[in-house]
Parts: C-alpha cells; sequence; structure tokens
C-alpha cells in the first residue's frame, strides 16, 4: 500500500491514517452512499458525449477552463 | 479501488467505459476527487461544448438537455468522492514533500487514503512523479 513506502515521511502516514480513520467514521468508504435516483443518459446523448470526448472537443473546453483556473490543470 | 479522473468520469456516466469499470462503480469501488468533478461540470456548462452537443444530437430539446445536465452535475450514489475534511490534512503534508497543484493533489491524496489507484486518461510529469515517488499505482486508460 501506498502509505507504506519508505519515501512517505512519518507525518504524511500519519495524516494518511488518521484521514482514513475519519472517513471510516462519516461513511464515505462505504459503497451504501445516501443519494437521490437519476434518470439515465439517452443513449443517443451518450454516444454523442462520448464522441465529443474522443474528438478533441472536450479537451477544447477543459483548455479554456485552465486558461482561467491552472489548478485545475493536468501537469 | 479507483481514482478516476473527469474524462473517465463522463465516459463512466454515459455508461460508454470500459466495462469492468462499470462493473467496479456499480460496486462502489470508483471515486473521484472535487477538482475532477467540477472540472467536468464546468466543462459540461462550456458554450462550446454544448454547443457541440446540442449540433449532434437533433432531438436535444429543453426537456432532454435539463436531464442531461442534471445526470452530469449530479454525481450519481455510485461514484465516491472524499470530503474536504478527509482531504485537506493529507494534501498539507504533502506540499511539503511535492509541489502539486490542487488537481493533483486531491487526486494523489484521495489515492492514499483509499490505497486506490489513479486512473486517468492523461497524465502530466507532475502526476507521474509524484505517484512514482509516493508509490502510488497510476494508470493511463483510453475511454
Amino acid at each position: 500500500m501506498a502509505v507504506e513506502r519508505a519515501d512517505v515521511s512519518p507525518e504524511l502516514q500519519a495524516a494518511v491514517a488518521r484521514a482514513r480513520a475519519v472517513a471510516e467514521v462519516a461513511g464515505e468508504l462505504s459503497a451504501r452512499r445516501p443519494g437521490l435516483p437519476r434518470s439515465p443518459i439517452p443513449g443517443a446523448v451518450a454516444d454523442a458525449l462520448v464522441a465529443l470526448l474522443r474528438d478533441g472537443t472536450y479537451d477544447a473546453a477543459i483548455a479554456r477552463i485552465v486558461e482561467d483556473d491552472p489548478e485545475l490543470a493536468d501537469c | 479501488m479507483l481514482v478516476i479522473d473527469d474524462r473517465t468520469l463522463l465516459a463512466v456516466l454515459a455508461e460508454r467505459a470500459p466495462e469492468p469499470l462499470l462493473r467496479a462503480a456499480d460496486a462502489g469501488e470508483v471515486f473521484t476527487t472535487p477538482a475532477w468533478y467540477y472540472r467536468l461540470a464546468r466543462a459540461v456548462h462550456d458554450v462550446g461544448f454544448s454547443g457541440s452537443l446540442s449540433r449532434m444530437v437533433e432531438v436535444l430539446d429543453d426537456d432532454l438537455r435539463r436531464q442531461v445536465t442534471d445526470a452530469l452535475d449530479e454525481l450519481p450514489a455510485t461514484i465516491g468522492i472524499l470530503s474536504a475534511r478527509v482531504l485537506v490534512p493529507v494534501m498539507v503534508q504533502l506540499s511539503q514533500v511535492r509541489r502539486l497543484n490542487l488537481l493533483n493533489s486531491e487526486a494523489v491524496a484521495s489515492a492514499m487514503v483509499l490505497g486506490a489507484h489513479i486512473q486517468v486518461t492523461v497524465a502530466g510529469e507532475l502526476l507521474r512523479s509524484a505517484c512514482s515517488i509516493l508509490g502510488v499505482e497510476l494508470d493511463v486508460i483510453s475511454v
């Protein structure tokens, strides 16, 4: 597991262990999460979304977002 | 457990991701991060992206458009996401060892807390380097 690596400082290991405990108590690790029922995306729209993902349209949108907010950049 | 980026998340929400990933999502084993979720939501509302979607789907009337936007804005219960209460203390410690932006810091922190792999479509050098040093598995996939 990642936190057992020698490159991880004791402080980081401790923070990860505490965070895991907090997440467990808060139910954030559970597969049974609360949520509203949602309608599926119609098939034709789903196909179009994936096409836009593959043809660069989505990446162009990301480029505009990242220009405004570099903290959201892939780097 | 997997932590996925926004492009992979879009494919999962459209139910067009690879079958093993869809099964993992149904089992509650797929997580994303607040920043990737936020970036997806912003992209869906981007004028260029939504305009292209409208042109591709002729039947995309107002009701259907709202249904699609809602489906992409609201993360389904099957996708996990860790809260700032969990992530921030780990991100603070990460900042002592690596210079990461918010997007990458949340991803690495999420993976470390969950003991998960990160699964992305695009991996920059800073993310690759941080994962390598910290022992986080990083998979680059196509969707």
